[in-house]
């Protein structure tokens, strides 16, 4: 299934990964810091010796943040995001994180899950996601054109 | 009726997050435990506590407890119960502490490691579990120091040498005397949907719980 995002949110050969993943390739991908292996949905370090390779990354719950939900979602449905981003900074892969914050597409996202990037990163917002405030910024205008209470269920966020 | 007991009323089904209050020792109604009710799916209800020094449990909630409805707006319950579900692994290693102050959870949801003494009770555990995700319930500025809390940290301390290092248990009676926050008081923040609560809001709406409690 190719990637919901923004065309200025990856890299070219990022963009190229949700096709990828359709044909089941593995794809290199390129970063500023560091060269990743993608494969299967998992990340990988690929610059440095095997004794220091970050552990990989499953990103494959991303997509799930994309899609306009078409059910209430449970709590359940929320897990994953959850645990995905927590893995990911557990990885130090910040700069991946700050680029999937900003690939959000916040008109097709439900709201628990928008809630669920923004309160899940809250703790590293400042630095090193440049891209938390945006964010923040762009649910704060998409619940209130969808008529929902943001300032209630942004509370806290600054 | 503020809450309600799990053995009379069931925990609503289509609730996800609450909070559970109760008493763990029936010999010592005075002694009120805490924690966190989430519900991921269908299934039951579930209780996330800090039951003692490094016991940080998830099981089902229990019938004698008691419990209330998080004030939170649906798209924060769904969320915080999410969290919570994550908690027990994410979090396992959380000392027991009788002061509260900072920040306790990382970016990563692990608990950070205080220095000795330091640690959190069964109530702080929630404030500092909503803290770490934006969410002040209560204003702990305007959390008086009570004379009639010493001798509950006095307590706690005895019980804590046959369970914690000496070093930690000496370090931790530096802190008596410090703020605490009752079990009823933070059960009013998670229930109030007008958080963050000052201490008489909470104090207030604290004893419309144990009112409840007695009551049943």
């Amino acid at each position: 299934m190719p990637t919901t995002a923004g065309d200025d949110a990856f890299s070219q050969k990022l963009k190229q990964w949700g096709y990828a993943m359709e044909k089941s390739q593995p794809l290199a991908i390129t970063s500023a810091d560091h060269q990743l292996i993608v494969w299967d949905g998992q990340l990988q370090d690929n610059t440095v010796s095997s004794a220091q390779t970050r552990p990989s990354v499953d990103i494959s719950w991303f997509d799930r943040v994309m899609e306009p939900a078409t059910r209430p979602l449970k709590p359940a449905d929320i897990m994953p995001v959850i645990a995905g981003l927590t893995n990911m900074l557990k990885a130090n892969y910040f700069e991946e994180v700050d680029r999937l914050l900003k690939s959000v597409k916040t008109s097709d996202a439900a709201p628990e899950m928008l809630v669920a990037l923004l309160r899940t990163t809250y703790p590293v917002r400042r630095k090193p996601l440049r891209h938390w405030s945006k964010l923040l910024k762009d649910v704060r205008a998409e619940l209130s054109a969808r008529h929902l209470d943001g300032e209630r269920i942004l509370r806290g966020l600054t | 009726m503020v809450v309600h007991r799990q053995s009379v009323q069931l925990f609503d089904s289509d609730e996800v997050l609450g909070v559970a209050i109760g008493t763990p020792n029936l010999t010592n109604p005075q002694q009120h435990h805490v924690g966190l009710i989430y519900r991921i799916d269908d299934s039951g209800p579930r209780f996330c506590h800090l039951a003692w020094h490094f016991m940080l449990k998830d099981e089902p909630l229990p019938e004698l407890y008691l419990w209330g409805s998080s004030g939170l707006d649906p798209v924060n319950k769904v969320f915080m119960a999410a969290y919570v579900a994550l908690l027990k692994q994410n979090a396992a290693d959380v000392p027991y502490g009788i002061d509260y102050g900072g920040i306790y959870f990382d970016d990563q949801g692990r608990y950070i490691v205080q220095p000795v003494g330091r640690g959190l009770t069964c109530a702080t555990f929630i404030l500092a579990v909503f803290t770490r995700n934006g969410f002040d319930l209560v204003k702990t500025d305007s959390w008086p120091e009570r004379p009639d809390d010493v001798q509950w940290q006095q307590q706690i301390i005895d019980v804590l040498t046959r369970h914690a290092s000496q070093e930690h248990v000496e370090a931790i009676r530096q802190s008596v005397g410090a703020k605490r926050f009752r079990p009823g008081e933070v059960a009013a923040g998670v229930i109030s949907e007008n958080i963050p609560l000052d201490f008489s809001a909470a104090q207030a709406l604290a004893q419309e719980i144990l009112q409840d409690m007695y009551k049943h």
